[in-house]
């Protein structure tokens, strides 16, 4: 008797593929679609999980667009509460697929946000990335000169990066419903005021979500006919649902969503890879143990095994000298040093939690 | 005798000259002259509660101007003034040359805010020579220490970067920008700044030409006078008006300098 699973790899069945292996011993996780060198012009953008794999490709010395540096003398902490530092421009967190291809469609002079420069004590902010000034600035005029500053160096990240890397991060939004503006926050959260009668929470669907990543593809494609996109989707669970569902469901919808979107998207592109660090995190194999007491930072060990997995394949020695931090420090303090440095706005909401 | 150890690079030259001749105003009070021109003042290092190097340019420089001394030993002196060494309005003027501050005139440069703009000029000085000595010295000791920041530019420099801040009225944000970083730096290293005399100042940026004519080198005799074109070193005229403000004015605890 014969049967289609005879000739399986070891991979392909749980018992051998999974049952005794660590997310360092798993073999065959991740196979690239395409080569990734250090001479690559990468550019990264995405939710606040991508800034670990923005830093430690940088610490690899793979070339990473940097189209907005700090200014001199801002220690790296401090730059990163300005927005520098963190991706290749200095768009912040991106969480959605409809923000990416919202920033792409406006930097393009095709798209101009609703609403977009939110008050908050007498100052404005850019409402598409309230975080990048913590004080804001003192006239909307300037918030809307400095973004225009800004969309200029996210065209040149388009037109000039050869792999853009996206981290998936959420399905959920909050809309300027008149307009469909889609923002990083909820209004009200850094600043801005929710008004019931114009901002509506949005979830995204993985039509919606399909779509929007393949329209961001095919705009920057325009621009820059050879770029090629590496996705991956964010381990880290919601901080708070809007949704109604208990935020583990709500968790486990939207990343299952922002999930199956990746894996279509690479099945179908041959300009699309995936790499599994969502799996590396979150997989049972793990046993959560790259979760801080939180259950939802991700602990510099599990970073680690992620970016070792992502540079074996293309490679790259896993035997790494120097991650983001400073290779001066003891590797404790450097550890705990790097499980504060992740900009998240979204930690946030928090503070909403009774 | 108050005596007062002096650190700094080339712009010690001016300060040494001007000393030479107060000295006799000040008969209480004694200076010995440590540095080197340059960034050479980067080799010293602390080791068995002293300033050392094995720097061969700054070891001769420091025997030069000190009187044969190859080492900076805290307990041979009551207080410290440190000069120059990049603590410098030109840190502003670094950062300025890139990013625009929302409050000043609008042009190409990248757009940053006023606060973002600040806390990077503080961060360069911050980094400066002159503070990274301070914290050597302060691994040594916890006597006084005074900080007397690089002179502007002589007026005659009529650089178009100099011009243009002018032409736009930026010129007195870039000054106020340098004073309010260098007291916050100042007083987080717990230093005593003295900023540059407004009697030596030509407008808010530069110095008078006068107290630039006929500088000189930082070289053992202090008798070569500086290139042409150089319009960043002081004379001795700028170093006498300059040490008289410092002494006159350095209290700390609420007693003045005591000239004998």
């Amino acid at each position: 008797m014969k049967s289609p699973y005879d000739s399986l790899p070891q991979e392909a069945y749980w018992r051998t593929g999974v049952v005794g292996k660590t997310a360092q011993t798993i073999q065959g996780l991740y196979r690239k679609k395409f080569p990734i060198t250090r001479a690559t012009r990468i550019a990264t953008a995405g939710s606040c999980f991508a800034q670990h794999i923005g830093r430690h490709l940088r610490a690899a010395n793979f070339s990473v667009i940097d189209t907005e540096p700090a200014p001199p003398g801002l220690a790296t902490e401090i730059a990163a509460k300005f927005g520098y530092g963190m991706y290749s421009a200095r768009y912040s967190n991106i969480y959605t697929a409809r923000q990416l291809l919202q920033i792409a469609q406006e930097a393009s002079g095709t798209f101009s946000p609703a609403d977009a420069a939110w008050r908050r004590d007498g100052r404005y902010f850019d409402a598409l990335r309230p975080a990048v000034e913590p004080n804001g600035l003192s006239t909307a005029d300037s918030v809307r000169e400095h973004r225009a500053h800004h969309l200029r160096q996210v065209l040149s990240v388009i037109r000039s990066a050869e792999l853009f890397v996206f981290t998936l991060g959420l399905t959920e939004a909050w809309t300027h419903a008149p307009s469909g503006t889609v923002y990083p926050t909820a209004p009200g959260t850094i600043a801005g005021n929710y008004d019931p009668a114009v901002h509506r929470f949005h979830n995204f669907t993985f039509q919606e979500i399909y779509s929007d990543l393949s329209a961001f593809f095919e705009l920057a494609k325009a621009q820059n006919p050879d770029m090629r996109f590496l996705l991956t989707v964010s381990p880290v669970p919601l901080t708070a649902t809007a949704s109604g569902e208990h935020v583990l469901s709500a968790t486990t919808y939207s990343k299952s969503v922002l999930r199956a979107v990746a894996g279509q998207l690479h099945h179908e592109r041959q300009d699309v890879d995936y790499f599994p660090s969502y799996e590396i995190i979150t997989g049972s194999l793990s046993r959560a143990e790259y979760f801080e007491s939180n259950l939802r930072s991700v602990r510099p060990e599990g970073v680690e095994v992620v970016m070792r997995t992502f540079f074996s394949e293309h490679g790259i020695s896993s035997d790494l000298p120097n991650g983001p931090s400073d290779s001066k420090e003891s590797s404790d303090t450097s550890k705990e040093k790097s499980r504060e440095d992740v900009i998240c706005e979204d930690i946030l909401l928090d503070a909403f939690a009774r | 005798m108050t005596r007062i150890c002096v650190i700094g690079n080339s712009h010690l030259a001016a300060l040494k000259l001007g000393w030479d001749a107060i000295k006799p105003e000040f008969s209480g009070i004694d200076l010995t002259f440590f540095g080197s021109a340059g960034a050479h003042i980067r080799e010293l290092t602390v080791a068995d509660g002293l300033l050392i190097t094995t720097d061969r340019v700054l070891l001769r420089s420091m025997q030069d101007l000190s009187g044969g001394l190859s080492q900076i030993d805290p307990g041979c002196y009551d207080r410290f003034l440190v000069c120059g060494m990049e603590f410098s309005v030109s840190q502003v003027m670094r950062v300025a040359a890139k990013f625009r501050p929302e409050s000043h005139a609008r042009d190409n440069r990248h757009p940053i805010s006023d606060e973002c703009f600040r806390l990077s000029v503080i961060g360069c000085l911050r980094e400066s020579l002159m503070i990274q000595t301070v914290e050597k010295l302060r691994q040594i000791t916890d006597k006084p220490i005074a900080a007397l920041p690089t002179p502007m530019r002589s007026d005659e420099d009529q650089r178009p970067v100099l011009r243009h801040i002018q032409t736009n009225g930026d010129d007195e944000k870039i000054a106020a920008a340098f004073t309010d970083a260098a007291r916050h730096v100042a007083t987080e290293f717990n230093v005593r700044l003295f900023l540059q005399p407004g009697d030596t100042l030509a407008n808010c940026l530069q110095t008078k030409a006068v107290y630039r004519q006929g500088s000189v080198r930082l070289r053992a005799g202090l008798n070569v006078e500086s290139a042409q074109g150089d319009y960043r070193h002081m004379n001795k005229a700028y170093g006498e008006l300059v040490l008289r403000s410092i002494l006159s004015g350095w209290d700390t605890d609420g007693r003045k300098l005591q000239f004998a």
